[in-house]
């Protein structure tokens, strides 16, 4: 190969290769004579060459200045102008070509070009590039190319070669003790590598041996990486650092290293820790955060949802700019101007005021206007909606200004001018036809018809329909349905349920109108459904449920019941105090055969009667004695019968039918007069035969036959039966009329096989005396029969008795622990706590019991006298069914306390620690989405709400989800 | 790309010969390794575990005892060696039908076997044990989870350890020394990225206020927080007293650890011995008795202030399988398996 030989002398090699061995000059003299000076025998020297190789032409200098040449490339070299060296050596090569750069300058120079290929790639974020140039150079990473190493590290880090990318840090490490590079490289390890990893490094480095100086670079170093890696990866920082790192943001400080502080700031941003995030940003001079960041921060968190986040930074740098203050209005406009302003704090509302003016953002007056127009407030002298129109230099009667103007005079209570306005624009769009009904529903619901023009009523009815107004159509419900006009009434309500947005409030009214229209036209079955399903929405639809339902308990004829829907049926009466509902409840258990529990529910309704008077009672008192005579309780039937007989024939009825047996009875018990007087009086008011005959056997058996037979006669007129035929026949042969005796059985004997049997008496039998001999019954103590009393009354759920005697056995200084706590139950069952509660004390004192059964008793005594505290300690004691059990009712209150108070968050944290005793119950999740949802958590509350309406979708869980999503489109929207 | 293995060597069982000829490993040997290769633990109902099998191969390659070692390797391939994947089922119980009724593995045992198996390829025995070990690393892999904040994690098993927020972890399954050697061993540093883990899991459990380490803990699988099982009470225990021996057995570990979390276990009234106790509430439980486990705090004595051990850990070997293999484990990390460090 030819290579850079000259070409003359190719070419007489190519015709003298015999003469001349050499193919090229040996120079080693004439270089010897230059460098020495030489310069006579240099030229002899180069003469004689020239003789062989007539091209061959080098100067003098070219080999004297070699020294000179070297300083140049290597000061180039080291100035890295390594484009510039390659010239110069191709310069050099060219004017001088016997000459050649060092293998070493060559090597460097191969080296510093991998290098700057290193860092190009680097520059552009070509990591595989750089892990191809480490593969093919592994030369090049040593201690003084550390730089090298950590970028071949990052590269392999962020390519997910984390074991190389550990491998290359760690070897960095292990070489780079001593260079400068070395704090960098172990920042670049702690950005990419796990903490543990790097927190090894740093303790295998032992920098307590280094300098101060550099051990704190190495320290401040590797904390800045481990900062930037939570900030990048949203990764807490471990718990043995947070000192480090809070030391780490004060010396960033101290030194104004704001980058290191906002740094900071962002990583606890991240973290959602806002105090901290705020602490550091708060330290930070003004302005200091770039604007530009900070947009696209907010933008990409509102994008991403993190709408909590977003909210943050705009209101954190609210006042820095323009921009930031138009995403501040932006992104707290739906809230301001949503229905539910009204709870937001006024400080939120001055702010937001405060920001709108200082910018000039419309969007921010209009927010205004609307929370105006929500919350009746009144916030400052400006016309918000004006002044909308003003700073989007729209005109000021554009439609929205109109609308906003019509709802601030409203507002305001001018109401005539709002009215005028309202009808003048309300065919211009379904908003201002909804405005003209809002503002005239009034004149509808006014129950004089003449105050209702049919002109009024039609526009009315046109405005409704062409904004589809809910309110509007329930008016038009209303207003037909009182005057009778059902299906029209039906109609509108139809439209009133299907034009409601899912984001307004349930309304029930509508429901009540359309149930009483339903009822009136007789669709009974569907009135039904609808009260049930809307029950609990309203006082007046629970009426309606129990008055439609009544009809169903009150037959006589009807059959038992669902257990739910009668649960459902007595929760609501017991909750509305309706008599209704008890009578119908009372009747329902006497005619189902249940007449156990009738008597109470005929003592409530009685109890609940609005009207005192009796008269009006007398179902319930009849019911009352029914029930009583079916349960058993004859006693107390009579006392009621014979108190209230003179209320009404069905009462005298009973009255009279409960003693009748008695008087009729051979031998029964001796009547006071005033009670055969009265009952006679009874008897004879209502013509009642069973009384007649009843008095007419009493006489009979106590041989006042006279009397007898007026008796017997009347029950005969009143109402024939076997009995009284008899009685009268027999009553003839003891006066002895053996006539009258002939002719009554000649009458009945006939028809009753019993009087044909009768004889005339011929003589008078002696009777029998016998004597029966008194059985012998085993004797009972007193304690024996109370606590055996007792123990029946609480079996068959006669809690009140189980609690008397209970308290009977205790005054006798009877009871027993077991006592106690019998009764201490029977006093839960009747809900009176403290004295269960001291009940359950006594029984865990006297002993003899299953102490944990007392202390759990005791525990929902606690729970149910509101002492939580003490009930949480009882628990502790309980084993864990029972203790969680009580826990759990705890957390339960504490967790509606917490809703009710609006004290969501920590309701929230209640609902947490609810959760772990168990599955979240349906009335919780509900609480947890909404308090979710008041807490702007819109993405959970919708998850909530979609799970429970997965479970069971119901209207109120399909209500949920729609406002929870609603709330967040408003978000998304905007 | 870059062979970074510059730190000292571990404990390298393949070139020393500390437990060669050495009585305790004779006596070992007799006394809990069946004529099958099975090692019997005594104090446990006589059952085994892969964990045992992979203690006595490591022994066995540092007594240079070729023999026994496959005998005890030819055990578990046989009677343990039953998954679908390379590794171990963790407990055999000879009296029982089948003698495996849990087909789960201890990542421990699985470790103990693979790292014996790549010692003994060093020391020249056989020609497949690197590439046994191999498989058994590879699917040891699967059960390695890379944590945000302490990088890679060991699940104890295959099965049982993962919830919903949380892994229960066992931090005497970060056996370090092995971490060490099989890096060297197989070139890879895989293995070698779980000592950082293990020092941050113990260092930051003890800077937290714990009063030792326990034998479970419970790592957050988003955060860095630590916790407790609620199965498994906060206890130092039989699980938690290997991690100071691993630690002192290590070469990179950072030896202070095992030193702190010593001295949190000694007794009040004996302080070459060790107690269980509660790490939350520090309540002292019933002490480790035995002589084997003495022998730890004895190797701790003799790193830190070059005490020597008494010549009771290497003369007479302790009489129950767990106490001695510790025993024994411990003079690993003497001078030649002698009384100096």
């Amino acid at each position: 190969m030819l290579g850079g030989m000259p070409q003359a002398v190719a070419e007489e090699q190519d015709t003298s290769n015999i003469v001349f061995a050499e193919t090229q000059p040996d120079i080693v003299a004439l270089r010897y004579f230059s460098q020495t000076g030489q310069r006579d025998r240099f030229d002899k020297e180069l003469a004689r060459l020239q003789k062989t190789f007539p091209n061959f032409n080098p100067t003098y200098e070219s080999f004297l200045k070699n020294e000179e040449v070297d300083d140049k490339l290597w000061t180039l070299f080291g100035e890295q102008q390594l484009e510039q060296l390659e010239n110069e050596i191709a310069k050099l090569k060219e004017t001088t070509p016997y000459w050649k750069p060092s293998e070493e300058m060559l090597e460097q120079l191969r080296i510093a070009k991998i290098r700057v290929e290193f860092t190009q790639a680097y520059d552009r974020n070509d990591f595989n590039r750089i892990i191809e140039l480490a593969g093919s150079s592994p030369e090049l990473l040593n201690e003084n190319n550390l730089t090298v190493v950590w970028m071949a590290g990052e590269a392999l880090a962020r390519e997910k070669q984390n074991d190389a990318a550990f491998e290359m840090f760690e070897f960095g490490v292990n070489i780079g003790r001593s260079s400068p590079q070395l704090p960098i490289l172990i920042q670049k390890a702690s950005r990419y590598l796990a903490f543990s990893e790097t927190s090894r490094f740093v303790r295998q480095l032992k920098i307590d041996e280094m300098d101060d100086s550099r051990a704190n670079q190495i320290l401040e170093r590797h904390l800045r990486g481990v900062v930037l890696r939570s900030a990048d990866q949203i990764i807490a920082f471990p718990p043995n650092l947070e000192k480090d790192v809070e030391q780490f943001g004060v010396d960033a400080l101290a030194k104004n290293r704001f980058d290191d502080v906002e740094l900071l700031g962002w990583a606890f941003f991240g973290l959602k820790d806002y105090d901290k995030a705020s602490r550091w940003f708060d330290a930070l001079p003004p302005q200091i955060v770039e604007p530009k960041l900070l947009q696209g921060k907010i933008l990409s968190l509102r994008n991403s949802e993190n709408l909590t986040q977003a909210l943050y930074l705009a209101n954190r740098w609210k006042d820095s700019s323009r921009e930031i203050a138009a995403m501040y209005i932006n992104l707290n406009a739906p809230i301001i101007s949503s229905p539910q302003s009204g709870q937001l704090e006024d400080e939120l509302i001055a702010d937001f005021q405060r920001i709108s003016t200082k910018y000039k953002i419309a969007e921010g007056a209009e927010a205004i206007g609307w929370y105006q127009v929500n919350t009746g407030d009144v916030i400052g002298e400006t016309n918000w909606f004006t002044q909308t129109a003003l700073w989007r230099g729209e005109n000021t009667n554009s439609p929205s200004i109109i609308e906003g103007r019509i709802l601030t005079l409203k507002n305001t209570n001018r109401l005539d001018e709002a009215r005028k306005l309202a009808a003048e624009w309300r065919t211009n769009s379904p908003e201002f036809a909804r405005l003209y009904v809002d503002l005239h529903i009034a004149d509808l619901s006014v129950n004089d018809d003449s105050s209702v023009s049919p002109e009024f009523l039609s526009t009315f009815e046109e405005a409704t329909e062409l904004s589809k107004s809910a309110s509007g159509s329930e008016a038009l419900g209303w207003y037909n349905l009182t005057r009778a006009k059902d299906v029209k009434a039906n109609k509108w309500f139809d439209m009133s349920v299907d034009w409601r947005n899912a984001e307004l409030p349930e309304n029930a009214k509508i429901y009540e109108g359309k149930i009483i229209a339903l009822k009136r036209s007789g669709n009974l079955k569907e009135a039904r459904i609808l009260a049930n399903r809307w029950r609990e929405k309203a006082p007046e639809i629970a009426n309606l449920y129990i008055d439609l339902n009544a009809a169903i308990l009150l037959n006589p004829k009807v059959k038992k019941q669902e257990k739910d829907f009668i649960d459902a049926y007595v929760e609501i009466t017991e909750r509305y105090r309706s008599e209704q509902g008890a009578e119908a409840l009372g009747w329902y258990l006497v005619n189902t055969g249940q007449s156990k529990f009738a008597s109470q529910w005929f003592d409530k309704a009685l109890q609940w009667k609005n009207n005192g008077d009796r008269a009006d009672a007398t179902k319930l008192i009849e019911g009352r004695i029914i029930a009583a005579r079916q349960g058993g309780r004859i006693k107390e039937a009579r006392r009621l019968a014979s108190k209230n007989a003179h209320l009404s024939r069905s009462i005298a009825q009973q009255y009279v039918g409960l003693y009748s047996k008695s008087l009729s009875k051979n031998r029964g018990p001796k009547r006071s007069k005033n009670f055969i007087n009265q009952y006679g009086d009874v008897t004879k008011r209502y013509k009642f035969a069973e009384g007649a005959e009843a008095l007419a056997w009493y006489d009979h058996n106590r041989n006042r036959f006279k009397t007898a037979d007026i008796w017997f006669d009347r029950a005969l007129v009143w109402n024939e039966t076997e009995t009284a035929a008899f009685g009268k026949t027999l009553n003839a042969s003891k006066l002895k009329l053996r006539k009258r005796f002939a002719t009554l059985k000649k009458r009945y004997a006939k028809r009753y096989k019993s009087v044909a049997k009768l004889q005339f008496p011929t003589a008078t039998k002696k009777a029998k005396k016998t004597k029966v001999a008194a059985a012998k019954k085993p004797k009972i103590s007193r304690y024996d029969q109370l606590a055996t009393a007792m123990v029946n009354a609480n079996r068959k759920g006669q809690y009140k008795k189980c609690a008397q005697l209970g308290g009977q056995l205790a005054k006798a200084g009877l009871a027993r622990g077991k006592d106690y706590e019998l009764r201490g139950w029977c006093q839960i069952n009747r809900k009176q706590f403290k004295s269960a509660s001291a009940s359950f004390s006594r029984a865990i004192k006297l002993g003899g019991i299953n102490k944990s059964n007392a202390r759990y008793g005791l525990g929902l005594a606690a729970l149910n006298t509101g002492q939580l505290k003490q009930a949480a300690s009882i628990a502790k004691t309980l084993p864990k069914k029972r203790k969680n059990d009580i826990l759990k009712n705890i957390l339960t209150r504490q967790a509606l306390n917490a809703y009710e108070k609006r004290r969501y968050k920590q309701t929230i944290a209640i609902l947490d620690e609810l959760k772990k005793y168990g599955r979240e119950t349906r009335g919780m999740s509900e609480i947890r989405g909404w308090s979710l949802l008041k807490r702007r958590k819109t993405k959970s509350a919708i998850a909530v709400f979609k799970k429970l309406d997965n479970q069971v979708s119901t209207r109120k869980s399909r209500k949920a989800l729609a406002i929870a999503r609603n709330q967040l489109f408003s978000h998304l929207e905007s | 790309m870059v062979n970074a293995n510059t730190q000292a060597n571990a404990v390298e069982l393949s070139n020393k010969t500390v437990l060669e000829n050495h009585a305790l490993w004779t006596s070992y040997r007799e006394r809990f390794i069946m004529a099958d290769g099975r090692v019997v633990d005594t104090l446990n109902n006589n059952i085994s575990h892969s964990e045992g099998q992979g203690f006595a191969m490591v022994l066995a390659v540092a007594a240079n005892d070729r023999e026994t070692f496959n005998l005890l390797y030819k055990f578990a391939k046989e009677k343990l060696a039953i998954r679908s994947d390379a590794l171990f089922a963790w407990r055999y119980d000879p009296n029982k039908e089948p003698p495996v009724s849990d087909l789960n593995n201890a990542s421990d045992g699985d470790l103990l076997i693979a790292w014996a198996l790549l010692e003994a390829q060093a020391r020249g025995w056989g020609d497949q044990n690197q590439a046994s070990a191999q498989l058994i690393l590879k699917d040891l892999e699967n059960l390695v989870i890379d944590h945000p904040s302490f990088g890679r994690i060991l699940k104890p098993g295959e099965v049982g350890f993962d919830q919903d927020d949380t892994w229960i972890v066992n931090p005497s399954y970060w056996v370090f020394p092995a971490f060490e050697r099989i890096a060297e061993l197989t070139g890879s540093s895989f293995w070698k990225r779980l000592i950082p883990s293990g020092e941050q899991l113990m260092m930051q459990h003890l800077s937290s206020g714990s009063k030792g380490a326990p034998d479970w803990i419970v790592i957050n699988k988003q955060t860095s927080n630590l916790s407790f099982s609620e199965e498994k009470l906060p206890i130092f225990g039989y699980e938690a007293i290997r991690v100071p021996l691993y630690i002192l057995l290590a070469e990179t570990t950072d030896p202070s650890l095992a030193y702190e979390i010593v001295n949190a276990a000694r007794t009040a009234d004996d302080s070459a011995m060790l107690q269980h106790f509660n790490v939350e509430t520090g309540e002292r439980l019933e002490k480790f008795k035995s002589h084997g486990y003495r022998a730890i705090t004895a190797l701790a004595d003799c790193k830190r202030n070059q005490t020597p051990l008494a010549k009771k850990f290497t003369q007479r070997l302790d009489d129950n399988y767990y106490p001695a293999t510790l025993q024994l484990l411990s003079l690993l990390g003497t001078r030649k398996g002698s009384e100096k460090c």
